[in-house]
């Protein structure tokens, strides 16, 4: 199993990045990524947690996936699974995501989706999704807010999200506050996470 | 020159404002792993905080820890690996749990439940065996002096079993549990 996670890291293509060969980098403060686009399209992925646990409860997934871009409309689908290395659970499901900015005259303004659908081995099945809007000030700064019930560990959260993506050359980093929409408490359930990618 | 004098003037207010209005009594976490598991400087950033949990431990460490908690405020995270002794004798048990936890002579303690399991851990009905053990502490705490009661066992829940966000392996809390510990304490304290 480790031998195949190893092998899917050295071979994985990013699903996201459509440009790029070779992408490294973070989700959510606790989950680290890496990837590899072959021929500008197709690609895989491996993700792997950096929880403050042992090993057997660091959690790994891998996908693979389909992405393009068709006048301007950036759209990814792509299948994933994962799985505690010690098996206590294990999860499937997919990424289905768009994203598209606004042509001239109202290209400081950008809009993007995404629903996941997904099965957990205890909780089952659950339909996720995600809608944002992104507010770009300049080419390297671009202000992102979206709402969010695409669960952070397992569990489907309803979250708003409120962030700066920064990008320069080939790095990109997005720090983010986030407040649950659910009803619990938002001055004690903030959240400071932060992305980061760099493509190679 | 006057600008400065302002801006001077406007810097002390903003420290007076920002002035912890917290006691400066350290904040001692005790109890098992799950206290121990707690990052609790990251939690309580305006706090003096020390964290003496001990995992596996139970009612036996809190015993061994009598009369070091004075003058500090204690949170107590126990009773978990005790559930052979709640479950043959509750009332004996929570008497001696109480006992052990006034002992520490704290000047004030915050006093979390048992909180609930998931599987593989939550055999044999022990979620409904530990909401009834809590109800027991809950009622004798309240006719304690200096014992707040925190009772965060629903807020844990997902369906009758500890959420799945909540915990890596059906016990222990991931950062998303120990979120929910953080809020509800913040909120007593404030």
């Amino acid at each position: 199993m480790k031998r195949f996670i190893l092998c899917c890291a050295l071979i994985s293509a990013s699903t996201l990045a459509i440009t790029a060969q070779v992408e490294v980098g973070l989700r959510n403060n606790r989950y680290i990524h890496a990837g590899y686009l072959f021929r500008g399209h197709w690609g895989a992925e491996v993700e792997h947690s950096v929880f403050s646990e042992t090993i057997g409860y660091q959690y790994v997934r891998i996908g693979a996936g389909y992405v393009n871009n068709v006048r301007g409309l950036a759209f990814t689908l792509a299948p994933f699974w994962g799985t505690t290395w010690n098996g206590f659970f294990w999860n499937c499901g997919a990424f289905a995501g768009a994203r598209y900015r606004l042509p001239q005259g109202m290209r400081w303004l950008g809009v993007n989706a995404m629903v996941n659908p997904r099965y957990d081995s205890t909780i089952h099945y659950d339909t996720c999704w995600l809608a944002g809007l992104d507010f770009y000030v300049n080419s390297e700064i671009c202000l992102v807010a979206d709402y969010t019930t695409v669960p952070q560990y397992r569990v489907s959260e309803k979250l708003w999200r409120f962030g700066v993506r920064f990008t320069s050359g080939r790095l990109s980093v997005t720090p983010r506050v986030t407040m649950p929409a659910d009803g619990r408490d938002r001055n004690t359930h903030l959240q400071t996470l932060v992305d980061f990618s760099y493509q190679f | 020159m006057t600008g400065k004098y302002i801006i001077l003037f406007v810097m002390a207010c903003a420290m007076m404002a920002c002035e912890s209005h917290h006691d400066d009594a350290p904040l001692v976490f005790v109890g098992d792993s799950l206290a121990a598991g707690w990052d609790v400087a990251q939690s309580f950033p305006t706090r003096q905080v020390v964290n003496r949990g001990n995992p596996g431990s139970g009612v036996e460490y809190l015993e061994s820890l009598k009369g070091s908690l004075r003058g500090c405020d204690a949170v107590v995270i126990s009773g978990t690996n005790d559930s052979r002794l709640f479950l043959n004798d509750p009332q004996g048990y929570a008497d001696r749990y109480l006992e052990a936890i006034m002992a520490l002579e704290a000047r004030r303690v915050y006093l979390y439940c048992v909180f609930p399991r998931a599987s593989p851990y939550n055999g044999a009905g022990i979620n409904s065996k530990i909401k009834e053990f809590n109800a027991l502490v809950s009622s004798l705490v309240s006719h304690l002096e200096g014992v707040t009661y925190i009772d965060v066992y629903d807020d844990l829940l997902l369906g009758e079993d500890l959420n799945p966000n909540y915990t890596y392996d059906g016990l222990h809390l991931t950062w998303l549990g120990y979120q929910v510990l953080t809020a509800a304490l913040i909120n007593i304290i404030d």
